[in-house]
């Protein structure tokens, strides 16, 4: 799902909703970051990144 | 229970208001506090701490941001760089024991207290030194590790790499800070959180306290001899890093 983000960069999105659905925000938060970053939004693919990153954190934790 | 429902309150009145006083986060005293006055856990004062530096730090950049004194485009891309650190601390300190991390806390109270003495801040004009993009990334990593472990924002670190590694102006480069900390903070408190580290009725009780004082302290603008100040802040972290050399030494 993260490779299809990258490769149709437009439908970060829908990658993202779909994982939230399946119950991985970690992966969610990494395809809007990958999806974002493909489109040139470099300040919200650090955005999506970091709370990527949190999540994991937060998912390895508990 | 209500004698330790007072304490908690306390410690957070005196850790926001010192925080909002000096500009920093509030952990420095905040975990001290917690620990010798409300008598937790070191990983109970660090967790509660973080939770009321994600309050404040909330407060502050609201404030910020409306005054658009944060520069987001630097901002942003730190932050992830220091909740990378965050949450890899966070996910390490269940695996170190608390003596040295006693010991550390100490070391930072003793720099802080060294950078809060008057005229240290250096408020040089670094406008025309190219920035150090690598540099700042790297020492990110190493703030958000601090704060992940030892329940500071690290602003301490923050302010010197946004001024000067990456040549923002002092003012800028501290509401940065405000910014980037209740980030990192909130990334090591959800780990801290879902280990069940956080007490939510201590967290909540001391956050209370944090942010009325904090607020009180702002909206007073109290006007001291800075100078006096600043030396009795640092008199004051010096004492209570040999108190915290000394519940290390417990430890062993």
């Amino acid at each position: 799902m993260v490779v299809a983000g990258l490769v149709t960069r437009s439908s970060a999105p829908v990658v993202a909703g779909l994982s939230l659905l399946i119950g991985t925000p970690f992966i969610a938060a990494l395809a809007i970051a990958l999806g974002t970053f493909a489109s040139r939004g470099r300040l919200a693919a650090y955005a999506a990144a970091t709370i990527a990153f949190a999540a994991l954190g937060a998912w390895l934790a508990g | 229970m209500t004698t330790q429902v007072l304490e908690l309150v306390v410690v957070g009145l005196v850790g926001g208001s010192l925080g909002a006083l000096f500009g920093v986060g509030g952990g420095i005293i905040l975990v001290p506090g917690l620990i010798f006055v409300a008598d937790l856990s070191f990983t109970g004062a660090v967790a509660t701490s973080l939770v009321c530096i994600v309050a404040t730090s909330v407060a502050g950049s609201t404030v910020f941001l409306r005054r658009q004194v944060v520069d987001l485009d630097v901002a942003v891309e730190l932050q992830f760089f220091a909740v990378v650190g965050a949450v890899v601390a966070g996910l390490s300190a269940a695996m170190i024991p608390t003596g040295p991390l006693y010991f550390a806390f100490s070391a930072l109270l003793v720099v802080t207290a060294y950078h809060m003495r008057p005229g240290s801040i250096p408020h040089t004009s670094v406008e025309t030194r190219p920035p150090r993009r690598g540099a700042a990334r790297g020492a990110s990593v190493g703030a958000g590790l601090v704060s992940g472990l030892l329940g500071v924002g690290g602003g301490v670190l923050n302010v010197p790499i946004l001024h000067l590694l990456l040549g923002l102006p002092f003012e800028r480069a501290a509401a940065g800070s405000i910014y980037i900390i209740g980030v990192t903070a909130g990334a090591a408190a959800a780990v801290y959180l879902a280990r069940g580290d956080v007490h939510v009725t201590v967290a909540g009780t001391t956050m209370l306290g944090t942010v009325v004082g904090a607020s009180l302290t702002a909206a007073l603008g109290v006007k001291l001899d800075q100078r006096l100040l600043k030396w009795g802040f640092a008199l004051l972290l010096l004492v209570v890093a040999i108190r915290m050399v000394g519940r290390g030494l417990a430890q062993f």
